[in-house]
């Protein structure tokens, strides 16, 4: 009897200790910190390829798949994660996606959605990933990712940070496309004309959960969610881009 | 969540059902099992096998890098017992937990900013707990626990070939000392 009582404290005793599921005691990687780095030390020539992925949400097991999908290609430059990489802002939410990031064998980048916002899940974002808006530059092309999650974030969407970093070869990556209904319309038509005036070549989204293309004088994409299995493909070149949205079986161009 | 809650009110309504205030028949102190690194409760013993209890815990910034204070509502089904020996009786319990923390950046009810129905409560989670309690004297009784939340069994749900229950929960400690 007492054996038994010993082998069930020692199965317990296997488990984890957590004293919440608020806290946020993740370690200080910075994720994108790091594979900015990487990407600098790249050769950047025209054209290079981004996958670009979408909503993992709690659905880890096909953001782990999409991973794997990619790294049967050897074209891909960098991934970019445009946002809502939780459900809930857990910090266990979190660890689950920084771990499944690391079979990726192209550097991976990550922005952030409306619900990584939720909870302390600010708090852990900036310790996991780095800074929620920053920009980059790719051969002759500058990548600027916008943290535009307005709700969520206290004196976000930051305008006037927007309009100083775009130009006619800025490619626009924000979790929020401009059509949802969290933007007032004036909102929405203030963004457009911004990218209209500086006549950048593409703006890339998710949020949406499916992918879409479409173009006004703009033209703009949004990426699926991991659970359709899909993953969009940005080919950039030297004054033009071209958007697919992939499968196992292979691209279709939007 | 919604449906979670509305279970759990149901449930605690009906086994509160005639209850009168009174003294609490035992205080908890416990560590772990995601209510908090010190948690002090109060609970009734309703009958043989059903306790209510409600607790207050909390967590230093030294070990959830804020300081987080939670308050929760657990109902404990004791399903099976074991004598032991004289002095000594162990028991297997599951319980089910709402868990709340006062954190400004949380919520209960949806902020009017957002649209409707946009976000379930960020500030409860509930908790699933399944655990063994050994009672050693009279008044003191010892337990040793293992709770998943909410968002770990749905989770687990989705992800199955990549998540493993035993990556998940927490182990929580407590004892509990007779006072009735």
């Amino acid at each position: 009897m007492y054996f038994k009582i010993c082998l069930l404290f020692c199965l317990f005793s296997c488990g984890r200790l957590e004293y919440s599921p608020w806290s946020v005691d993740v370690p200080d990687t910075k994720l994108n910190n790091k594979n900015l780095y990487l990407i600098s030390k790249q050769r950047q020539e025209y054209p290079f390829k981004v996958a670009l992925l979408a909503d993992p949400q709690g659905h880890i097991q096909d953001f782990r798949k999409q991973l794997e999908l990619l790294n049967s290609r050897d074209d891909i430059s960098f991934t970019v994660v445009l946002g809502d990489l939780t459900d809930y802002g857990l910090k266990e939410e979190f660890e689950w996606v920084l771990n499944a990031s690391r079979i990726s064998n192209a550097p991976i980048l990550f922005i952030p959605g409306n619900h990584d916002g939720l909870a302390n899940g600010k708090k852990i974002y900036k310790q996991m990933f780095g800074e929620y808006s920053y920009t980059f530059n790719y051969a002759d092309h500058k990548f600027v990712m916008w943290n535009n999650n307005k709700l969520e974030w206290q004196g976000e969407p930051n305008w006037p940070w927007l309009a100083s970093q775009l130009n006619s070869k800025s490619i626009l990556m924000s979790h929020i496309p401009p059509t949802d209904d969290v933007y007032q319309s004036e909102e929405i038509e203030y963004w457009k004309q911004l990218m209209q005036d500086k006549n950048i070549p593409i703006s890339i989204h998710g949020h949406l959960h499916k992918n879409m293309f479409w173009s006004d004088d703009i033209k703009h994409y949004v990426a699926p969610a991991s659970v359709t299995s899909k993953y969009g493909l940005l080919t950039v070149e030297k004054d033009s881009t071209i958007v697919e949205t992939c499968t196992k079986n292979g691209c279709i161009k939007e | 969540m919604k449906y979670l809650i509305i279970i759990w009110i149901s449930l605690f309504s009906s086994l509160s059902y005639g209850f009168e205030f009174k003294t609490p028949d035992y205080l908890s102190l416990q560590t772990g099992g995601y209510t908090g690194f010190a948690t002090l409760g109060v609970g009734y013993k309703l009958n043989n096998i059903w306790d209510l209890e409600t607790q207050m815990g909390y967590t230093p910034y030294s070990l959830g890098g804020i300081d987080i204070t939670t308050f929760d509502l657990k109902a404990r089904w004791y399903h099976s017992k074991l004598i032991l020996d004289d002095n000594m009786l162990l028991l297997g319990y599951f319980s089910s937990t709402f868990l709340y923390s006062n954190d400004k950046d949380m919520f209960v009810v949806l902020p009017a900013k957002y649209p409707r129905k946009y976000y379930d409560p960020s500030a409860i989670r509930w908790l699933f707990t399944f655990g063994s309690m050994f009672q050693i004297h009279d008044k003191y009784s010892f337990y040793i626990d293992y709770s998943y939340t909410d968002v770990e069994l749905t989770k687990y749900y989705n992800n199955y070939e990549y998540l493993s229950l035993q990556n998940l929960g927490s182990i929580g400690l407590g004892i509990k000392y007779k006072i009735r």
